[in-house]
């Protein structure tokens, strides 16, 4: 009987010494055994086109990680590692043996390969939940969409622009595990997730688009290939596209030539697609009206000491013909008649010499000399499209101007950010603001019609059942290194919107050094065409004569969504 | 009078160790259930982040799938599909919300 109590005793001393006397040091024990702190992997905010097409999504992946004091044998862990991931040894082995507490050995593995690892049970090896980010649709649209890094910051495009909207910050948690390791839930679990952002790109536009800019570098061996297509009336873009291009799915080979967005990180001449300033300028100020005859029959011009000619002499123009013909004498002509400051001044209120505003990373200005600090040749220069360089954006946001009746729009990608449960956060406005007249963009646009028509320079451009407005550049790339105009290097651009009378596009083509021939009316010209062709198509815009061809005409919902 | 208050009092002792050995093994069936469930949320929870995982590669592969490139260079082109040309298109006239919509080649 007393031995009974002794032991009933002893165990009553030892459960009071747990739950009592020595209580905080067992808990803490218990508590460092039990206890750990996860961290809720960050869903990063899904990227989709206009139309809720997913641009850029996550997939759910495993990395693994080492704690290098754990590890028993660094050589055999190493072999293992190396087999079930298809790695090098050594460069495993160089992960097991550092000085640190916490090493990665690989990020973002598949999930296959992640259950094998995780099978092994390897002493000091662990894995944890990371997300990554998949852009299913390749290398469309990857100037504008960009890319992010290991970690998911964003680095370029929309991924960097609006990073702050599309990741979230991370969240940490406490889970409670048994000894077998099996969790005990806190009921606590939910997905942390960014903002979705929804864009202005139209997927089947920029496929219409990037199929026919790889046809036009393949065609012309150029160097390059730019090509912007906008709403006119709100700015939006709708496709944006450069060639050279690369896949951020894929960055491992990728050339930083091939990340350059050039719609907005390169400028260029723009020679005569220039001349819609001038001959803006020259209406609105009132100083020609397009029967205004301007003769330009010696075939040249002098402007402080410098003569400016046209290809072939024309003889004595309207206006209206200066700018169908492209005759640089006679534009040069209408801009010593507004003078330089005039002159000037239109320059600026198209948004030439500042950036656009575009909510991308890494635009730039263009290259415009306040008119003060002009040379005497540079009234006739600018003119025609020459001593300034612009971006495929500022000038395709000037044609819009001609287009949507005077406004100056402010071009965007995003069309609105939505919370992860959908509600609206934040919506784009890029409505422009008045800076010419409506009746001088309206004469204006009857004379552009006019350019892709009989006896204009881009009949090239004409697309089939829809009168274009437009305008054809070609300009000579500036030889850095003679400080002259190269011979043999030039820029053929064409810009312009469509149907003339009813925009829905306004578009930039700019083929750099094209080989084979390098007007742009010649080289961007039917690349303008094609692609505005098969936009119209996609997007249901019937023809201009589809009443004239007897058919009952129509017309679907205005709007692309 | 003093036997009765005796059995009285023994019979509350008796009582009272009873609920305090209910009411200890209450507790304990109390806390059993309770991690009894937290096992069945941790797992609910383990199947919710395996559903979501695999819901999260179905919408990326068929983001995949469906991309304008994959539809257009596939066999689809020699099977009848074809992307619009407005050559082939017939405009039709909608007249109002519900009424069916009609077509005609005839000039009017």
């Amino acid at each position: 009987m007393a031995l009974l109590t002794v032991g009933f005793l002893s165990v009553f001393y030892r459960l009071a010494d747990i739950m009592l006397i020595d209580h905080d040091w067992y808990l803490q024990k218990a508590r460092g055994q039990q206890v750990r702190k996860e961290i809720n992997p960050v869903k990063r905010g899904t990227i989709y086109d206009r139309r809720g097409r997913e641009l850029a999504v996550n997939l759910e992946t495993e990395s693994i990680f080492c704690n290098p004091a754990e590890i028993s044998s660094a050589d055999e862990t190493a072999r293992v590692l190396a087999s079930a991931i298809n790695s090098d040894e050594k460069a495993v082995y160089a992960k097991l043996v550092t000085n640190k507490r916490f090493s990665w050995i690989e990020r973002k593995m598949e999930t296959m390969q992640a259950r094998q690892i995780r099978d092994m049970k390897i002493k000091g090896v662990g894995l944890v939940r990371e997300m990554k980010r998949i852009y299913p649709k390749g290398a469309l649209a990857s100037h504008v969409i960009g890319f992010v890094n290991l970690d998911n910051k964003g680095m370029e495009g929309v991924e960097s622009g609006y990073d702050k909207y599309l990741s979230s910050k991370e969240e940490s948690k406490f889970v409670t595990r048994d000894a077998k390791g099996n969790y005990l839930s806190t009921g606590a679990n939910r997905e942390i997730s960014g903002n979705n952002v929804v864009l202005t790109i139209d997927e089947g536009l920029q496929y219409i688009l990037e199929k026919n800019l790889d046809a036009a570098m393949n065609k012309w061996k150029a160097a390059s290939v730019t090509a912007v297509m906008m709403d006119p009336h709100t700015g939006e873009i709708l496709a944006l596209a450069n060639r050279p291009t690369f896949n951020p799915s894929d960055l491992s080979h990728v050339d930083p030539n091939e990340v350059r967005n050039r719609a907005i990180t390169d400028c260029f001449e723009p020679g005569s697609t220039f001349k819609v300033v001038v001959g803006i300028a020259a209406l609105e100020e009132k100083k020609v009206t397009p029967s205004t005859r301007i003769d330009c029959s010696a075939g040249t011009v002098e402007v402080g000491g410098r003569r400016i000619k046209d290809d072939h002499k024309h003889g004595v123009l309207t206006f209206h013909e200066v700018i169908q013909k492209s005759s640089n004498v006679g534009s040069v002509k209408a801009a010593l008649m507004l003078g330089k400051d005039k002159f000037y001044e239109y320059i600026r209120k198209f948004g030439f010499g500042e950036k656009t505003g575009i909510d991308l990373r890494g635009e730039i200005s263009g290259l415009l000399r306040s008119s003060d600090r002009w040379s005497g040749m540079s009234i006739g220069a600018i003119a025609i499209g020459q001593e300034i360089a612009v971006t495929p954006l500022q000038i395709v946001r000037a044609y819009a101007v001609v287009a949507n009746g005077g406004y100056l729009v402010t071009p965007h990608v995003v069309k609105e950010i939505r919370d992860p449960y959908g509600a609206v956060i934040m919506k784009a406005d890029g409505r422009g603001r008045r800076i010419i007249s409506a009746e001088t963009v309206a004469t204006f646009r009857e004379i552009l019609k006019t350019v892709t028509e009989q006896g204009g320079t881009a009949k090239q451009a004409a697309v089939a059942g829809n009168s274009v407005a437009g305008k054809t550049g070609t300009a000579q790339i500036f030889d850095q290194k003679t400080k002259r105009y190269s011979k043999t290097r030039y820029i053929g651009s064409f810009v312009g919107f469509v149907p003339a009378d009813n925009p829905r596009l306004a578009m930039v083509v700019v083929i750099k050094e094209p080989r084979g021939a390098i007007y742009g009316g010649v080289v961007a010209g039917p690349v303008f065409k094609d692609i505005a062709d098969q936009a119209l198509s996609y997007l249901k815009v019937p023809m201009d004569n589809v009443s004239e061809k007897g058919m009952v005409v129509m017309a679907e919902k205005e709007g692309y969504n | 009078m003093r036997s009765t208050n005796n059995r009285t009092v023994s019979a509350l002792k008796a009582l009272s160790l009873f609920i305090i050995v209910i009411m200890v093994f209450s507790v304990v069936w109390l806390r059993t259930s309770v991690t009894r469930i937290e096992y069945k949320l941790s797992d609910l929870e383990r199947q919710k982040i395996e559903a979501l995982r695999v819901q999260k590669a179905m919408v990326a592969q068929k983001a995949g799938l469906i991309t304008l490139t994959r539809v257009d260079r596939s066999d689809l082109a020699g099977h009848g599909f074809s992307f619009p040309e407005r050559k082939k298109v017939v405009y039709v006239k909608g007249i109002g919300e519900a009424t069916p919509a009609k077509v005609s080649y005839n000039t009017q």
